[in-house]
């Protein structure tokens, strides 16, 4: 220990300060621009590896657009089977009068056909549901003739509940309940 | 290894033979040569290298204490060294060490005066000999082979000297009117071992030219100013390799930069050009992810149960003796089929709607000399 303090007064202390200092400052360069080259080298490798994402992305286009077309055409098909128009005041009327017009010509005689619609913003969504009561009489033949009128129609609408009493001789009371479905959007023009 | 060595004496030069290493390293002639091409240093003569010492009469050697440390050491003493020396400051070639203490500095302090040495010199130099520097003629013994020991060195003389030397420093230096016998400067200096040149084995001394065998460290109390040194060529070979480490550094990180900023761009250019292609796969995701969701939302809707085939099965299976009051269908989660009516045995109304669905009989009761039921199928 001595001859380390002897050795370290043989120099200047004012020196052997600067010599310290200078020492710190390399050091402290050094692990900097090491600190510095490491992260430029991390955010290459990040790029790097974004890009051969993108090329792998790129190879699987082809493939994508495939398969986007091919759900395409299954959506579209299978929203030929909803109603269209501009709003649902306008849907729910159309619906009606279909409704009408095929009970109609199966020979029943309506009561009455109650659209039952939410109330809140229908219009606003792209997508929705209206439910419809219908109230009837008529034969079974003339119910089984509105029945295969509505199977065969494009327009779809799913039969919630069906109630079928007698009423007098021949004749029987129906209540019906169905939900139509829609979209809101332009009119296709051969839905409604 | 010792190289040449001159000593000044009041009497003139004296040439010390056996200095073999007087030619200076090929590799110090080739770095001199090419450092006086490119200008960096003046062009000299090739000689060899001579170390001078100097008799220790000629000298002024004067060891005191400084209450400052440091940096504040040179400066005192540059400031007092007027008053320490009893030539002028200019008219001497003068060196000093430092010896740090607790609460001081010691200082030891050589002087010789210029017409002593001078002329001998300019001879040294104008005769093609370069000088590696001029030392008290003490330093001509002190050599690593003493390392840590303490030890005396008398010189005789006009006037004789006694040196005492410790850790490779020298540390008391003092004049004796008349020569000691070795017990006088064994009590003196406190050293068991007292070398004088050139001493007889009678006279208790001992001889102190074995010291001569290693070669001088040549560190301290080099009187030589540097008009007269010759270039310290080690030193400039250090600080050239350090000019070219750092160039190298440079060039290395600059190598580096390039490479990198060649890929950066390079990678960047690429994921430009592909970032149109990229937007319209993104595009095509998210309408993908739309329809999925879409058919998925339309799936769930399901299909009506087929009424036509229900109320033919119905007819079809219901006994003759049975009929219906009501009937009704539910479509929940399941379609279920609702029926209220007549019949005279329930069992077999049970056993013939089997195979509509699932059966459960919900009441009976007696109406019309009849039995009514209410029954639920839940259909397939």
């Amino acid at each position: 220990m001595n001859r380390i303090m002897e050795f370290i007064h043989r120099f200047d202390r004012r020196y052997l300060l600067m010599g310290v200092a200078v020492v710190l400052l390399v050091a402290n360069l050094g692990r900097w621009g090491l600190g510095y080259f490491e992260s430029r080298r991390e955010e290459l490798a990040d790029r790097m590896e974004m890009l051969a994402q993108y090329r792998e992305a790129v190879q699987r286009l082809p493939e994508i657009e495939d398969r986007v077309a091919l759900l395409g055409r299954q959506q579209q098909e299978l929203e030929s089977f909803l109603f269209q128009g501009e709003n649902e005041e306008k849907i729910a009327s159309a619906m009606q009068i279909m409704l009408q017009s095929e009970i109609s010509n199966a020979g029943l005689e309506p009561e009455f056909i109650q659209p039952l619609r939410t109330a809140e913003g229908g219009d606003r969504k792209e997508h929705g549901e209206i439910v419809i009561k219908i109230r009837m009489s008529g034969s079974l033949n003339d119910l089984g003739r509105f029945l295969h009128s509505r199977y065969a129609s494009r327009q779809f609408f799913r039969i919630e509940s069906l109630t079928v009493k007698p009423f007098r001789a021949g004749d029987l009371t129906i209540s019906l309940d169905v939900r139509g479905y829609y979209k809101i959007g332009k009119e296709v023009g051969k839905a409604i | 290894m010792r190289g040449a060595e001159v000593i000044i004496t009041e009497h003139g030069l004296i040439q010390m033979e056996g200095g073999s290493a007087a030619k200076p390293h090929p590799a110090e002639v080739v770095i001199a040569r090419f450092l006086a091409r490119v200008g960096l240093v003046p062009q000299q003569k090739s000689g060899p290298a001579v170390t001078v010492y100097v008799a220790e009469e000629l000298l002024f050697c004067k060891q005191f204490s400084l209450p400052v440390k440091g940096s504040g050491v040179k400066q005192a003493i540059n400031y007092q060294l007027e008053m320490l020396l009893p030539f002028p400051r200019e008219d001497c070639f003068f060196s000093y060490e430092t010896e740090r203490s607790k609460q001081e500095t010691g200082v030891t302090l050589y002087a010789v005066p210029k017409e002593a040495v001078a002329s001998h010199l300019q001879d040294l130099t104008q005769g093609g000999q370069s000088l590696a520097g001029l030392f008290p003629l003490s330093q001509r013994y002190l050599g690593r082979g003493q390392g840590s020991k303490k030890w005396a060195l008398l010189l005789p003389g006009s006037m004789t000297t006694l040196l005492t030397f410790a850790d490779g420093c020298l540390r008391r230096r003092l004049l004796c009117p008349t020569p000691p016998t070795i017990e006088e400067a064994r009590e003196l200096t406190g050293c068991d071992t007292v070398y004088c040149p050139e001493a007889s084995e009678k006279s208790g001394f001992v001889d102190a030219d074995t010291l001569l065998a290693d070669a001088p460290l040549g560190k301290a109390f080099n009187l030589l100013p540097a008009s007269y040194r010759r270039p310290d060529y080690f030193k400039l070979s250090v600080a050239g390799l350090a000019l070219l480490n750092v160039l190298a550094l440079i060039l290395l990180l600059g190598f580096k930069e390039y490479r990198f900023q060649s890929t950066s761009s390079r990678v960047e250019a690429e994921i430009a050009a592909l970032q149109p292609t990229m937007k319209k796969i993104n595009a095509l995701a998210g309408k993908e992810s739309r329809s999925q969701k879409e058919i998925a939302r339309l799936e769930e809707i399901g299909k009506n149960p087929d009424l036509l085939a229900l109320l033919t099965n119905l007819t079809n299976t219901l006994p003759p003796s049975a009929y219906l009051d009501q009937l009704r269908v539910e479509k929940k989660e399941a379609a279920i089929l609702y029926l209220d009516g007549y019949a005279n045995d329930m069992a077999e109304v049970s056993a013939s709607l089997q195979n509509l669905g699932e059966v459960s009989l919900k009441s009976t009761s007696r109406r019309n000399n009849k039995n009514y039921f209410q029954m639920e199928i839940t259909l397939p």
